[in-house]
């Protein structure tokens, strides 16, 4: 047998599979002469899942592939090695259920959630792989390969973690993989979706079976070319080599290993299964958009040169979803410089808003604030925070008493609405014509896109094309069409195209928020052991009715009678198979409700969805916990530990953060941990409140304590690029200071009264740690986690702990310092619409 | 219309305009300069930074009237062939890439300017960068990157 190559499986290469983990996986290749051909493999030992492999039509190699199943039982009860564990849920499941046993605590195994065998990320590797076969891979003859991602780009660097899968598989340069975001494509259904930090694990499989299918071309047509066995040749950088110094390019061997007819390859390829081989991945390489955006060049939709496409904004009403009447001044509004056009269009979600466009967006603003509009209040209404936070305790599920001779630990914690606000405002270029409509902006959806647009326009999706440009950030943001919607509208209105972008005022006022919630957490107590553990967690509803993409779906969510159901049905399931709990409690339970229809106002999937509020609730409940053990947090939440990867994550922040070492007074620790996609995470962090400190800092309008040091520990899969995961945890969990201190929508009179950076408690500079570290532990070297999201969760409640022990009192409602006199800036006034800019701002 | 002339990065131009359009529009809207970002139009996150005679400010927020033919804007598109000859960026640009400082990348342009105005005004005065002074940076970054980017400003000071 020829034995297996140490750095990589090259299962198509073996000549006798007997014996081989891969048994049973046919050659591509035949022994002699490297010509492609089908072996049939023995029917008992057929993996379950296997992929294929096609050559598309193209006078360059253009591959494809497909899934198939295998109908044997036999083969179908055999374990799958593949993505996501022996239960194709969480892989730390697999790895150990021990945990040291610690004195003082008796802790009962708790049983498993949904979440802990399918979840979000599974279901979107699920959706990914029936349209494989749609998506291709291109070798172009100069060398350079080409691949069209349904995916969006916005921070997370999915693009550059694509490039990096295909390098690494293909064995070729990283700087030769061009990624463009894919426009949006009926045919994809729902596997056109960014998001739940999915894409990468998603896109693993495909990605690695596609490229590994062209690695395997070029060999065979440099055998062919060369005469020799295809086992003999070697592949390095981008060049095959064989015998007797003999090397060929891939761009070269592009033109021959290409087909001049679509052609079924018949290779079984099972590259992805496995460890991957680490020329490229596992590499902390650069962003492929790096260079560009420190010299200004990245181009953003309102970068974008569309003819004839100008500025357009809008005046939106004095409450959410009002409606706008009548404009009583047209005539004055378009004789203001640079007004072309004035008129009004349909609201995103509820209600309408008047459209104005112009030579420059300041025309725009300055028309804007001119309209005399006359509004009615709209379904709504004048709304506010505290009514809809009442609203959705009246939803909570009543909490069972605890049992008999337990100590019941229980508390409610509220948490603020908050903006989604990305630094791109939402910004859409639509150019509608009588019987097409071309659109261009970020999109994680865009098949919705498609289906909302069409259905506004009355025009069919195939005459509608949206491309999909880099985003300023989402956070949630992009997954609604409302940019495109609004932009469509106001061209169709106008009859001339417009770029549409939303001012930072409407985008706090009016953009996607994260719902405010109620979590009401009980743990029971037993002697030494915590007996029970239940989480009803209440939130305003989150409109998801972006679906995951497809036309039926996007459509059915929000169909009468179903309309409001639809949503319901999908939060219900959604919330499961995120949620989980880090430790052994006993007999555990969590569930989600809601109240208010899905556009009551405008909320979304933000930043890890409910998971940071949820997170965050139980781990100040854990704190109550550890107090009545005598433990710190650090000692009872490793004594009571689900796993050893919750452990590990533990020990790392507490070794290198020094938990427990001799404060200052006035400076304090917390520690918390969190689970979720397919990672665990541990955060500690230290605050410093001394009274100095926060003098100075609220003199300036700032928060008073301040996070000055934070370490932060995943245990996770294949670590593709070490220095782009710190990167995104490390921006997550710094959301989460934002959370527990600072940031929140306050709903007055049916909008939120904050309307910029400054009234809106978001971090800046001054927030952020002194001291940052992420400590990264790989516990799986065959798949990626999640890491878009993952800082978040933890990084919540380590900040709402630090300030629970800085101030010395129990902390049940964020942010902490909600409604804080010393923090109340001059808000944007309402009456304006929108604020004018100043005039003279210049240096001394 | 009102004539407006001043240097852009170097090169003199000319912009026909109504006095109040403030400079961010002339620049992204008239020149198709685009470097400079929109992120609140009204001087407080700061993504529009530029550099108006060596000094950071935010054209969002001055009427082109304000801007006299003299006045030397520089945006981040101009920003390498300041005082730099011969070096394909800037230092601060080059620390930005070596600290992987990007994420989504929107407030990078306006988070150099600010940084390079930081650490040329500490050089003319003869003193350190310390954490105080980027603590006062009012540049918003929405992902978050603010670690790195102190410690790319304090990177790129030793090279300037």
């Amino acid at each position: 047998m020829t034995p297996k190559s140490e750095s990589h499986n090259e299962p198509a290469l073996v000549t006798d599979a007997s014996g081989s983990p891969f048994q049973g996986v046919a050659h591509a290749y035949h022994e002699s002469d490297g010509s492609p051909t089908l072996v049939d493999p023995s029917p008992r030992s057929v993996p379950r899942r296997t992929f294929v492999g096609f050559v598309v039509a193209g006078s360059s190699l253009i591959v494809a592939g497909r899934y198939v199943l295998d109908s044997d039982t036999a083969a179908a009860a055999a374990p799958n090695p593949g993505v996501g564990g022996p239960a194709g849920g969480r892989v730390e499941r697999a790895l150990s259920r021990k945990v040291p046993v610690a004195e003082g605590a008796t802790p009962i195994l708790s049983n498993d959630l949904p979440g802990d065998h399918y979840d979000f990320m599974d279901f979107m590797r699920d959706a990914t792989r029936p349209v494989t076969p749609l998506l291709t891979l291109e070798l172009k003859s100069n060398g350079r390969v080409y691949f069209e991602v349904p995916r969006a780009e916005v921070g997370q660097s999915i693009e550059s973690g694509c490039a990096q899968i295909i390098a690494d598989q293909l064995e070729m340069s990283y700087d030769k993989v061009d990624i463009v975001q894919s426009k949006a494509r009926i045919d994809l259904l729902d596997a056109h979706l960014t998001g739940g930090s999915s894409s990468t694990f998603s896109l693993w499989e495909p990605l690695r079976e596609l490229s590994e299918l062209i690695r395997m071309r070029v060999i065979g047509a440099a055998a062919t070319q060369w005469g020799v066995s295809a086992d003999r040749l070697r592949t390095k950088e981008g060049v095959v080599y064989g015998p007797g110094g003999r090397k060929a390019s891939y761009g070269d061997l592009s033109v021959i290993a290409a087909s001049p007819q679509n052609e079924f390859v018949g290779a079984l390829l099972n590259a992805a299964i496995g460890p991957p081989k680490r020329g490229v991945i596992g590499k902390s390489v650069p962003r492929k958009d790096l260079r560009e955006i420190v010299t200004g060049k990245k181009i953003f939709a309102m970068d974008l040169d569309i003819p004839n496409a100008l500025p357009c904004m809008l005046r939106r009403p004095p409450q959410i979803n009002g409606v706008a009447e009548s404009i009583n001044n047209k005539d004055k509004i378009l004789k203001m410089p640079g007004v072309t056009d004035v008129a009004i269009i349909p609201a995103a979600l509820r209600g309408s808003v008047v459209a104005v466009r112009a030579k420059t967006f300041g025309q725009c603003v300055d028309a804007v604030r001119a309209l005399d509009v006359t509004w009615g209040v709209g379904t709504t209404g004048k709304i506010t925070s505290d009514e809809m936070l009442k609203q959705v305790d009246a939803s909570l599920i009543p909490m069972e008493p605890g049992h008999p001779g337990a100590e019941v630990f229980e508390e409610k914690y509220t948490f603020q609405f908050r903006v989604s606000g990305p630094l791109e405002t939402n910004s859409a270029v639509a150019d509608v014509r009588a019987d097409s409509a071309e659109l261009w902006g970020s999109s994680k959806i865009p098949g919705t896109v498609l289906a909302q647009v069409s259905e506004l326009l009355n025009m069919s999706p195939e005459k509608i094309v949206c491309n999909v440009v880099y985003g300023g950030g989402s956070f949630g943001t992009t997954l609604h069409g409302d940019r495109f919607v609004e932009a469509a509208a106001a061209s169709k209105a106008f009859g001339k195209p417009v770029r549409l972008m939303w001012h930072r005022t409407d985008q706090v006022r009016f953009g996607r928020e994260k719902p405010g919630a109620v979590s009401h957490v009980q743990a029971t107590k037993v002697g030494n052991s915590i007996t029970s553990f239940t989480q009803w967690h209440a939130s305003e509803a989150c409109d998801f009715t972006h679906s995951a993409g497809d036309l039926i779906t996007a459509q059915m969510m929000k169909k009468d009678p179903s309309r409001y159901y639809g949503n319901t049905s999908v939060t219900d399931w959604f919330y499961q198979i995120v949620t989980a709990v880090p430790y052994n409690f006993g007999p555990t339970k969590t569930a989600l409700t809601e109240a208010y229809e899905y556009d009551f106002i405008p909320t979304g999937p933000v930043r890890n969805v409910y998971s940071p509020d949820v997170a965050c609730a139980r781990e100040l409940l854990v704190e109550d916990l550890a107090k009545a053990f005598g433990m710190d947090g650090y000692q009872f939440r490793r004594a009571f530990a689900k796993n050893a990867e919750v452990v590990a994550v533990l020990d790392a922040v507490a070794k290198r953060g020094q938990w427990g070492r001799k404060l200052p007074k006035g400076v304090h620790q917390a520690i918390a941990v969190h689970g979720e996609y397919k990672a665990q995470t541990a955060c500690l962090m230290e605050i410093d409140n001394r009274p100095k400190i926060v003098k100075e800092r609220k003199l300036e309008g700032r928060v008073g304590p301040r996070i000055t040091k934070a370490i932060f520990a995943a245990s996770m899969g294949v670590l593709m690029n070490p220095d782009v995961v710190k990167g995104l945890v490390m921006g997550g969990m710094i959301d989460g200071i934002a959370h527990a201190f600072s940031e929140a929508c306050d709903w007055q009179d049916g909008l939120p009264i904050q309307g910029g950076w400054d009234d809106y408690g978001w971090t800046r500079h001054w927030d952020a740690p002194l001291e940052f570290e992420a400590i990264l532990i790989e516990h799986s070297s065959t798949v990626p986690s999640g890491v878009g999201e993952l800082g978040v969760g933890a990084g919540f409640a380590a900040a709402a702990i630090a300030a629970q022990n800085a101030l010395g009192k129990k902390v049940t409602g964020l942010p902490v310092f909600y409604r804080d006199p010393d923090l109340i800036q001059p808000f944007i006034d309402k009456k304006e619409g929108l604020p004018q800019s100043p005039t003279k701002a210049l240096p001394a | 219309m009102p004539k407006h002339s001043f240097v852009l990065n170097g090169k003199k131009v000319d912009v026909d305009i109504e006095d109040d359009v403030r400079l961010l529009w002339v620049l992204r809207d008239v020149l198709k300069v685009r470097g400079p970002k929109f992120g609140c139009g009204i001087g407080e996150c700061y993504a529009c930074t530029s550099l108006i005679n060596g000094k950071s400010f935010n054209p969002c927020s001055v009427s082109v009237k304000h801007i006299k033919a003299s006045d030397e804007i520089t945006t981040i598109e101009g920003l390498a062939d300041t005082k730099h000859k011969g070096k394909d960026l800037h230092p601060v640009q080059e620390a930005w890439i070596k600290h992987s400082v990007p994420q989504c990348g929107f407030c990078q342009p306006g988070q150099i300017m600010s940084a390079t105005a930081l650490i040329n005004d500490a050089k003319k005065n003869k003193r350190k960068i310390t954490d105080a002074d980027i603590d006062n940076i009012r540049n918003v970054c929405r992902c978050n990157t603010y670690p790195r980017i102190r410690d790319a400003i304090k990177d790129a000071a030793k090279n300037m």
